[in-house]
């Protein structure tokens, strides 16, 4: 549309912007301020917002008892995540290999998160948040490695088969989801498996396929056929083809797509509350502090919550572009 | 087979479904363990039951404002040498300060429905008293230890008394809602008894 | 590329998606017909269809869809009127701002469902900010209703998807025909008109897929009813998800639970066919 010119006219628009950003993060404002709160300013009738903040709840989610040092200890573990994650910003600068480079800072932060409960006495959270990292990274790694290969197979195969495949799949994602978590509770109780990460994965795995070969193969559909066959004329069998000339080019596409497994695997309560007992993910956990009887229900839901919410935020300002693509491309290719 | 359903149940359900109808409508019942602690926090509320581990924080200055105002006692026996905490203990009764109606007459109606003989029969059962009552400090730990040694303790329980309570929490509730009268809401917790109790082997089939 | 290939490359995805999608329906239909508990779950009884018809004469259960119905009737077109109304306002704005109020407008939809919705109970906590404005607006105690709460559950539904259609919307204005706006501009066009006679026939697709799509998500509305009534049946809030969860966990009848998830999805087939099909006729134009 031709933009607004009048100076009255964009005062209002970013009035009425002002009032829907206003709309979208008052619950995210309130729930951080009720999380520095001791539960006598969190639970006065009027709202309070003069306070002495604390950072007791977050200590006591993450720590069953307070270290000797904690400045010190606090410190050296940010210092170590932050330049770990540096690293991993700014590979492309290092003068070495930039798949050492990744391949060193991940290790770093997995050292890192083991290291962690070694020199804390970490709380269960801990536990759960280190669950939902599994989870995550499983879900990913799986969904993304075999809907590659499937959206791949179904951008280039022309034949019946192929849409019959991609039409299923929009199926069986519009069910509800309870006609199969409730069945793989069975197979889980059968195999032995509920309450393990694996059964939690592959299940995930399952129920975000659709969506997953879908986009992929849209992104794929984008990557001129010529790409491929001419490395096919020089030799190469397809699936080299496919490994050492596509993925390449294909970055961007996996990275959106995985960004939305992500947050699929994150999210994910229902699938995750049917098949676990104790081996929680945050979400699964989170909804336990709502009632029943921790006493600071207020404060420690609220710090739960901003715990759980801190890494989301992260991701949608790194990847806000990607995003947007995504829903976008997802909305116009169906 | 349950004989829950029997008039004597139906009278039981009928006496709670009249006080839950005068004196506590829906606002009240869908009251949270949550809201409730706040209400007490807020001055808002002027009794409520809460459990062990929220009650017991109400002795932390941090926690709230009523720290100066609150004492913990051990539950009361209604009988002397009688156990602690007996069932008649949570029959709670009070006269709320702003009341708009004559606190004598709501007296009088408190010992009417407080008759000695009830609450005697009352005092011989009793409801045991976890020990994780004792898992707290503070001002809160001789009030819940005395309640501890002196309560009724343990004692086992029909294990198909889980399959009746949980039906019945099924159903019940509805009576409330209106969806059910007391007479159907406890025949279908019945029959769903039955059925769940012969799967498990408690009742011959 | 030859059907053979195709397999090797979709083979594993195709495998996953039956073994755990296409196999557990069929499964949930045959648990259906079993009398199963926590209890007995590898050697369920055999009851044929009477967890079927039970489902259906259980008052709740239709209640449960009517509350469902009544979400979809209210969140979807609200989704599709502010998502469109906020996507226009947006596109007038450019640069660092657009970016900026694009990452927060994405915040509820993007964050955990369950947290979300925590948050936005914590408004309405007796000592939540939302509650004391309420009650000093209106001098009126906020209390949790069969109405409060299911007001809740609409207006959280509202809050929490409005920025997908948002995003869709606003990515569909950035290919609107400049040309068009242009020559509707010099023949004097007033700013509504352009709205009404080239914005809105341009998103018609788009608008098409926010419907199918927005009906099929809020059919399985859970977390957040979830969250909100807590289960708590005073309320009459129970969406056909929640209440098919109650009946598995709380109630612990699996085999009923597995029947009415069966039974849920005939409702979803009156949205599912038409996209079905018409995502089909796409996908055989595109060959």
């Amino acid at each position: 549309m031709d933009p607004v010119t009048s100076r009255p006219g964009r005062l209002l628009i970013h009035l009425a912007l002002i009032l829907f950003a206003i709309y979208s993060v008052v619950p995210f404002l309130w729930t951080a301020l009720q999380s520095i709160k001791k539960l006598r300013d969190a639970s006065s009738r009027t709202p309070k917002f003069l306070f002495t903040p604390t950072l007791e709840n977050y200590e006591e989610l993450w720590l069953r008892s307070t270290p000797d040092n904690p400045e010190a200890l606090a410190f050296f573990l940010l210092l170590a995540f932050l330049l770990l994650i540096c690293l991993l910003i700014f590979a492309q600068h290092v003068p070495l290999r930039r798949d050492l480079v990744y391949g060193a800072a991940i290790l770093g932060l997995v050292a890192l998160l083991w290291l962690i409960p070694q020199l804390l006495d970490t709380a269960s959270f801990y536990d759960y948040f280190i669950n939902t990292l599994i989870v995550t990274t499983g879900t990913i790694v799986v969904s993304i490695g075999i809907g590659c290969l499937a959206g791949y197979g179904l951008a280039r195969y022309a034949g019946m088969l192929g849409v019959v495949v991609l039409i299923a799949a929009l199926a069986f994602r519009a069910l509800p989801r309870l006609a199969y978590v409730l069945p793989y509770y069975w197979i889980g109780s059968a195999l032995n498996l509920i309450d393990s990460h694996i059964l939690v994965i592959i299940t995930l795995v399952a129920v975000n396929q659709p969506f997953t070969i879908w986009m992929l193969r849209s992104f794929f559909m984008e990557i001129p056929k010529d790409l491929e066959e001419s490395a096919m004329v020089d030799g190469a069998g397809r699936l080299v083809a496919f490994l050492r000339v596509i993925i390449p080019v294909m970055w961007p596409g996996i990275v959106a797509t995985a960004l939305f497994t992500l947050l699929l695997a994150y999210n994910e309560f229902l699938l995750v509350r049917i098949l676990t007992q104790t081996n929680w993910t945050l979400p699964v956990a989170i909804s336990r502090f709502t009632g029943g009887e921790d006493p600071r229900h207020l404060t420690l839901a609220a710090a739960a919550s901003v715990s759980a919410t801190v890494p989301i935020v992260i991701v949608i300002l790194f990847f806000q572009k990607q995003l947007v693509k995504g829903l976008a491309a997802g909305a116009v290719k169906g | 087979m349950p004989a829950f359903n029997g008039p004597e149940g139906l009278q039981a359900v009928e006496i709670m479904l009249d006080y839950y109808n005068s004196c506590l409508g829906e606002a009240a019942s869908s009251m949270s363990n949550n809201n409730m602690e706040t209400g007490m926090h807020q001055g808002t509320l002027p009794i409520v039951k809460l459990w062990a581990s929220r009650a017991a924080g109400m002795s932390n200055p941090d926690n709230t404002d009523l720290t100066d105002v609150i004492e913990f006692a051990p539950a009361p026996r209604v009988v002397e040498g009688g156990p602690r905490a007996g069932s008649a203990w949570l029959d709670f009764f009070f006269i709320p300060a702003n009341t708009t109606n004559d606190p004598d007459l709501i007296f009088r109606i408190i010992m009417e429905a407080v008759d000695a003989a009830s609450q005697q029969q009352a005092a011989t059962l009793g409801i045991p008293t976890r020990s994780s009552a004792a898992d707290f400090g503070g001002k809160y730990l001789p009030a819940a230890s005395g309640t501890l040694a002196e309560s009724v303790g343990n004692y086992s329980k029909n294990p198909a008394n889980d399959i009746a309570v949980a039906k019945l929490s099924e159903f019940l509730p509805l009576t409330a809602t209106g969806e059910m009268s007391p007479q159907e809401a406890l025949d279908a917790a019945a029959d769903a008894y039955t059925e769940e109790a012969t799967a498990q082997g408690y009742i011959e089939g | 590329m030859e059907r053979r290939v195709f397999l090797g490359f979709a083979g594993p995805s195709i495998v996953v998606m039956t073994l755990l999608m296409v196999l557990p329906l069929a499964m949930a239909i045959w648990l259906g017909m079993h009398f199963m508990t926590f209890d007995n779950v590898l050697e369920p009884q055999w009851v044929g269809l009477r967890n079927f018809t039970a489902a259906l004469q259980d008052g709740r259960f239709w209640q449960s869809f009517g509350f469902t119905a009544l979400y979809i009737g209210v969140v979807v077109p609200s989704w599709i009127v502010i998502g469109f109304v906020v996507a226009l306002l947006l596109d007038q704005v450019t640069g660092f701002a657009r970016g900026l109020y694009l990452s927060i407008f994405l915040l509820p939809f993007i964050i955990v469902p369950i947290v979300g919705t925590i948050m936005f109970r914590q408004l309405f906590e007796p000592s939540g900010l939302l509650r004391w404005l309420y009650q000093e607006l209106l001098n009126e105690r906020f209390r949790y209703t069969e109405q409060t709460v299911k007001s809740l559950i609409l207006f959280h539904g509202i809050w929490y998807v409005t920025p997908f259609t948002l995003v869709v919307y606003f990515a569909g204005l950035q290919t609107l025909p400049q040309d068009l706006i242009e020559a509707a501009g010099i023949d004097g066009a007033s700013r509504l008109q352009k709205i009404r006679h080239i914005v809105i026939p341009h998103v018609r697709s788009l608008t098409l897929f926010i419907l199918l799509f927005s009906i099929m998500d809020s059919y399985r509305v859970f977390d957040s009813v979830f969250v909100l009534t807590g289960l708590n049946p005073l309320y009459k809030a129970n969406t056909i998800m929640t209440y098919t969860f109650q009946t598995a966990t709380q109630l612990e009848r699996l085999g009923r639970a597995n029947a009415m998830a069966v039974l849920t999805i005939i409702g979803i087939m009156v949205v599912l066919i038409p996209n079905l099909y018409l995502s089909w006729k796409e996908q055989i134009a595109e060959r």
